[in-house]
C-alpha cells in the first residue's frame, strides 16, 4: 500500500467522527426510539411482574434467556476477527477488526443485559455480589460474563490507542483534543511505545480466546447440568461455543457490510474480505453441523424415555416447522449459497449470513423452549408464546446494537489505521512476547 | 305332687344355675413383659410377654401386640409387631430400637372370647443396643467437588490479574515511552 | 528502560499477582454450608404415599393451597393421573422430595434454597432473586414461580419465614417444605390430614417412625414390606418420599 493510499486509508477511517449527516440523525432517532420502546417494556414488566410475559409454571425460561444467548453468541464476531486472525497473522483482517470489536462489546452488553431482564427480583441483583454460590452455574455465567467483557474492553481499547492519538493530533486544540490526548496515552508511535502496546494485545489476543470459549461454554452448562431430556448432554458446551462463533461470524460479515456501504469504505473492505470470511463462516457452519448430528445421531439411536419425546418434537411434532427451517433454510442453504462456485458477491455472503443469523436465534429458541415443555412429569407438554413485552424487548435490544455502533464511530474510527499500518510493515518490528508479526503472508 | 313341685323346681334351677355366666370363669388376664438380648446381635432384643390368668394358668393361642410409645409429632404408639402366645403363654418379638436410650415398651391382649378380659402392660427398656445411626450418604466425589472451586476462584483472579497486567503494562509502556521522548526532545 | 519491562520483571509480577491470587481467592468464595445432619439425634423427613389408597381426589392440594394461601396454579402437592403400561391408570400425589442430594440447591446463585437440618429443603423468599435456574433443575416440577402478587393472606401482619413462607412474594419461588410450621407445633402436614384414604405417611428415618395420623408404625418396615419405591431415583436425587406401588385397589374395600 503506497503511501497515497494509506492516507486515503486514514482519511475513510477517521470520516465519521464529527461527522453527522442527516442520514446519521435519522437512524439515531429511529434506533433511539426503538431502544426507548424496549426499555418502557421493561419497566412495565418490573412494575407488574412477570405474568406480564409468556412464562408459566412448566415453561419458565423463554425469549429472555434465548436472547441472552444469541447475542452473546454474536459478540463471539470479535473474538474469531480480531483475536484469531490476529495470531494466525491474516494480514486482510486489518480493515475489519474496529468494526468486529466494536460490534462484540455492544453485543455482549446488550446480551449481559437479559439475563438481569429474566430476573424476579431484579432489586436483589446484588446478593449475587454479597452470596455467591460457587456451585452454581449462574455464578460461573457471572463470574465469566463479567471477565470477558472486561477483557473484551481492553481488547477493543488497547488497539485503539494509536488510532485516538492520530484523532487528537487532527483536532484543534482544546477540551476534545486534551481528551483524545489523555486516552491515546501520548502515543507518539515510537518503538518503545509500539513495543509494550504490541505485548498487551498479544496477551489480550491469547487470552481473549479461551475467554470467550469459557463465556458459551458456561452458558451451555446452564442448561446441562440439568436433567432435561433435551439439554443434559455433554456435547452442550462445545455445541453452544461453536454456534457462537457462527453465528458471531456472520454477523461481522452483515455489519461490516453495512458500515462499508454507509460510511464509504469500499476501497478498502473488498469482495475479497467478503470470501474469506465466508470460508470461515462455511467451515463453522460444517463443522456445527457435524456436532448437531452427533448428538441427534447418539440419542435418536438409543431413544431413552429422558430423551425420546424431545426429539420426536423437534423431528416431527409441533417443533418440526421451526426445526426444519433452522436446519434447511438457516444452516444447510446459506452455507451453500456462500460456498456457491463463481464469484462471491457481497450480496450473496450477506444472504447467507443473515439466514444463518436467523437460523442460529431459531435453535436457541429450539434448545431452550422444548427442552422446558418437555413432560419431565406424567404431565402433557408446556407451551409458550411470548407477549408484547418480550417481543418489544427483543426489538429494543437488537435495535440497541447498531446504536452504540454509530455513537462509537461517531468517536472513534471506524477502521484500524494502526493495524493497517502494522500489517502493511509501514512500522518497524523489533522484539515484543509475540515476534510473529513478520511482513509475510500475501494478499 | 310335692315331689313333682320339687323337681320342677330343682330343674328350674339347675337350667337358672346352667345359663348363668361362669363368674368362677370370667379371666382377668396378666401380662409380665421383659427384654432380653438376643443370641443374634442383628436382632437386638427378645421382647417377651407372658399371659397368664389370676391364679397363674398360662392363657395359649393368644394374639399379643407390642408397641413402642414414641413423640413423633405429638405422643404416639408405634407397632412393633405382634406375637401369639405358646403353651406357656408366652409370646415374643425380636426389636431392634432405632435408638438408645429408655425405651417405652407396651404389650397388648386386646381381650377373647366375652371372658377373658384385655390387658395391658408396659415396660422399661434401657437399649444400649440399637440400629446404625442413620447416615446420610456422602456423595461419590466429595472430596473432590468441594475443592474445585478454589482451583476455579485462582485462576479466575489469575485471569484477571493477566488482563490488569496487559492493560497496565502496555499503558505504562506508552506512557513512559512518551515521556522518556519528550525527555531526550527537550522543552518543546 | 522506561517503557520496557525485562522477562524477569514480567514474570516476577505475574508470580506476585499469582500469589495474592492464591490467598484472596479465598475471600469471595463464601459459599453456604448446606447440608443436614449426617448424623445425631436431629429427625430426618421422609414420606411415604400409598398408591393403592390414593383415590386422585386432590383434597391434599387444597388443603396445601388453603394453609399457604396459594393460588390455584401452585401445586405444592400435585396429583398426577399416571397411565400405567397395562393400560389403567392410577393417581400419583407428588409433593416435593426434599432430596438428599437436591439439584434446586446446587445450582440456587445466591443460596436462598437451603437444606435445614432435618432434611427439609427451604426456601429463603427474602434471598431469592427470581432467576428460577432451581425450576429448570428439578426433575420432578415440584417448584413454582410467583409470577404475581400470591391472594391476599387474611392476617394482614403475618411476617413470612421460610417454614412458613405466608404470604408468598412475588418474584420468588416456592415449594412444598413437608408443613415443617405445623410439624414444629406438634400438627400434622396439611395433605396428610387432608387425605380422606389416610394414603399419605410421614415420617423420620432417625427414630425410625412413620405416622398416617391413625397408625404408627416403624418406617422402614413399612417401607420394606411394601417393597416401597421411590420416583426417578436413577437421576441420583435421593428423594426422601417413597411410593407404595398401586392403582387404589385398596379403595374397593
Amino acid at each position: 500500500m503506497d503511501r497515497r493510499t494509506l492516507a486515503l486509508y486514514r482519511e475513510r477511517a477517521t470520516w465519521s467522527i464529527g461527522h453527522g449527516d442527516k442520514k446519521f440523525w435519522v437512524s439515531l432517532f429511529v434506533l433511539s426510539s426503538l431502544v426507548a420502546a424496549g426499555v418502557y417494556a421493561y419497566v412495565y414488566q418490573v412494575q407488574r411482574g412477570l405474568w406480564v410475559t409468556g412464562l408459566n409454571q412448566k415453561v419458565s425460561w423463554g425469549f429472555y434467556i434465548i436472547n441472552c444467548v444469541f447475542f452473546i453468541g454474536i459478540s463471539y464476531g470479535g473474538a474469531m476477527t480480531s483475536a484469531i486472525l490476529r495470531l494466525t497473522n491474516a494480514k486482510w483482517r486489518a480493515p475489519l477488526t474496529r468494526i468486529a470489536e466494536a460490534t462484540a462489546v455492544a453485543a455482549l452488553f446488550v446480551g449481559a443485559v437479559y439475563p438481569i431482564i429474566d430476573l424476579g427480583r431484579p432489586d436483589r441483583i446484588i446478593y449475587l455480589l454479597q452470596f455467591p454460590q460457587v456451585g452454581s452455574p449462574v455464578v460461573w455465567d457471572l463470574v465469566a460474563i463479567s471477565t470477558y467483557m472486561v477483557a473484551s474492553l481492553v481488547f477493543l481499547y488497547l488497539p485503539l490507542i494509536p488510532d485516538l492519538a492520530t484523532t487528537r493530533d487532527s483536532l484543534r486544540p482544546g477540551l476534545l483534543r486534551r481528551i483524545y490526548g489523555m486516552l491515546a496515552l501520548g502515543w507518539r508511535g515510537l518503538p518503545s511505545q509500539e513495543r509494550a502496546l504490541r505485548r498487551g494485545i498479544g496477551i489480550m489476543a491469547v487470552l481473549i480466546i479461551p475467554l470467550a470459549i469459557s463465556v458459551h461454554s458456561v452458558l451451555a452448562w446452564l442448561f446441562a447440568v440439568t436433567v432435561r431430556g433435551g439439554w443434559h448432554s455433554t456435547i452442550f458446551a462445545p455445541l453452544f461455543v461453536l454456534a457462537a462463533m457462527l453465528s458471531g461470524v456472520a454477523a461481522v460479515i452483515i455489519v461490516v457490510a453495512v458500515f462499508r456501504k454507509v460510511y464509504g469504505l469500499q476501497q478498502f473492505i473488498t469482495t475479497k474480505h467478503f470470501r474469506y470470511l465466508s470460508y470461515l463462516l462455511i467451515a463453522l457452519g460444517m463443522g456445527y453441523l457435524y456436532f448437531m448430528v452427533s448428538e441427534y445421531l447418539t440419542e435418536a439411536y438409543v431413544l431413552e424415555e429422558s430423551t425420546a419425546p424431545v426429539l420426536e418434537a423437534i423431528f416431527t411434532g409441533s417443533y418440526a416447522p421451526a426445526f426444519w427451517s433452522f436446519t434447511i433454510l438457516g444452516l444447510v442453504f446459506p452455507l451453500a449459497l456462500a460456498a456457491l462456485p463463481g464469484r462471491l458477491t457481497i450480496a450473496r455472503a450477506c444472504t447467507a449470513s443473515a439466514l444463518v443469523i436467523a437460523g442460529m436465534w431459531l435453535k436457541r429458541f429450539l434448545i431452550v423452549v422444548p427442552g422446558m415443555a418437555e413432560p419431565i412429569m406424567p404431565w402433557d407438554w408446556g407451551r409458550y408464546a411470548p407477549t408484547w413485552v418480550e417481543i418489544t424487548i427483543t426489538i429494543g435490544s437488537a435495535a440497541a446494537i447498531p446504536l452504540i455502533l454509530i455513537v462509537f464511530f461517531r468517536f472513534f474510527p471506524v477502521m484500524s489505521v494502526h493495524e493497517m499500518e502494522e500489517v502493511e510493515g509501514a512500522v518497524e518490528r523489533s522484539g515484543g512476547l509475540a515476534p510473529a508479526y513478520g511482513g509475510g503472508g500475501d494478499d | 305332687m310335692t315331689r313333682l313341685f320339687a323337681a320342677i323346681l330343682g330343674a328350674v334351677a339347675l337350667l337358672a344355675v346352667g345359663q348363668q355366666p361362669a363368674i368362677a370363669d370370667h379371666v382377668k388376664p396378666t401380662i409380665d413383659v421383659g427384654a432380653r438380648a438376643s443370641d443374634r446381635s442383628e436382632l437386638g432384643y427378645i421382647i417377651d410377654a407372658r399371659l397368664r390368668t389370676a391364679d397363674g394358668k398360662a392363657i395359649g393361642d393368644a394374639a399379643i401386640r407390642f408397641y413402642e410409645l414414641v413423640t413423633f409429632v405429638g405422643p404416639r404408639e408405634m407397632f412393633l409387631g405382634g406375637a401369639t402366645t405358646d403353651s406357656q403363654g408366652v409370646a415374643s418379638i425380636a426389636y431392634l430400637p432405632a435408638l438408645t436410650g429408655t425405651r417405652q415398651i407396651v404389650a397388648r391382649f386386646a381381650g377373647c372370647c366375652e371372658h377373658i378380659a384385655a390387658a395391658e402392660a408396659r415396660f422399661a427398656l434401657e437399649a444400649t443396643i440399637a440400629k446404625p445411626a442413620f447416615r446420610q450418604e456422602r456423595q461419590p466425589l466429595a472430596a473432590f467437588s468441594d475443592r474445585v472451586p478454589y482451583v476455579v476462584g485462582v485462576l479466575v483472579l489469575a485471569v484477571w490479574g493477566l488482563i490488569g497486567f496487559a492493560l497496565f503494562a502496555a499503558a505504562r509502556g506508552v506512557i513512559g515511552g512518551a515521556r522518556g521522548a519528550s525527555r531526550k526532545e527537550g522543552p518543546a | 528502560m522506561a517503557g520496557q519491562l525485562s522477562r524477569r520483571q514480567l514474570l516476577g509480577t505475574l508470580g506476585g499477582l499469582g500469589t495474592t491470587a492464591l490467598a484472596a481467592g479465598f475471600v469471595p468464595l463464601a459459599f453456604h454450608e448446606a447440608g443436614a445432619a449426617e448424623t445425631g439425634p436431629k429427625r430426618q423427613w421422609a414420606m411415604v404415599i400409598d398408591l393403592r389408597k390414593c383415590d386422585g381426589c386432590k383434597d391434599c392440594t387444597e388443603a396445601c393451597q388453603e394453609v399457604h394461601h396459594l393460588p390455584k396454579s401452585f401445586e405444592w402437592i400435585k396429583v398426577f393421573e399416571v397411565e400405567d403400561k397395562q393400560g389403567g391408570s392410577f393417581f400419583m400425589p407428588r409433593p416435593c422430595f426434599q432430596c438428599e442430594n437436591a439439584p434446586c440447591l446446587r445450582v440456587c446463585p445466591v443460596a436462598a434454597t437451603y437444606k435445614d437440618d432435618e432434611g427439609i429443603v427451604l426456601v429463603d423468599q427474602e434471598r431469592c432473586i427470581g432467576c428460577r435456574m432451581c425450576m429448570a433443575a428439578c426433575p420432578y416440577g415440584a417448584r413454582y414461580f410467583n409470577y404475581s402478587d400470591p391472594p391476599i393472606a387474611p392476617n394482614p401482619f403475618q411476617h413470612a419465614t421460610p417454614e412458613f413462607p405466608v404470604p408468598q412474594q412475588k418474584g420468588t419461588v416456592g415449594k412444598c417444605m413437608f408443613c415443617v410450621h405445623r410439624t414444629d407445633n406438634g400438627e400434622l402436614p396439611a395433605c396428610l390430614e387432608a387425605c380422606g384414604m389416610q394414603a399419605i405417611w410421614i415420617g423420620d428415618m432417625v427414630q425410625d417412625v412413620a405416622t398416617n395420623g391413625t397408625e404408627t408404625v416403624r418406617l422402614s418396615r413399612l417401607i420394606k414390606d411394601n417393597d416401597a419405591t421411590r420416583y426417578k431415583e436413577e437421576l441420583g436425587t435421593g428423594p426422601r418420599v417413597y411410593y407404595i406401588a398401586g392403582h387404589g385397589q385398596h379403595l374397593e374395600a
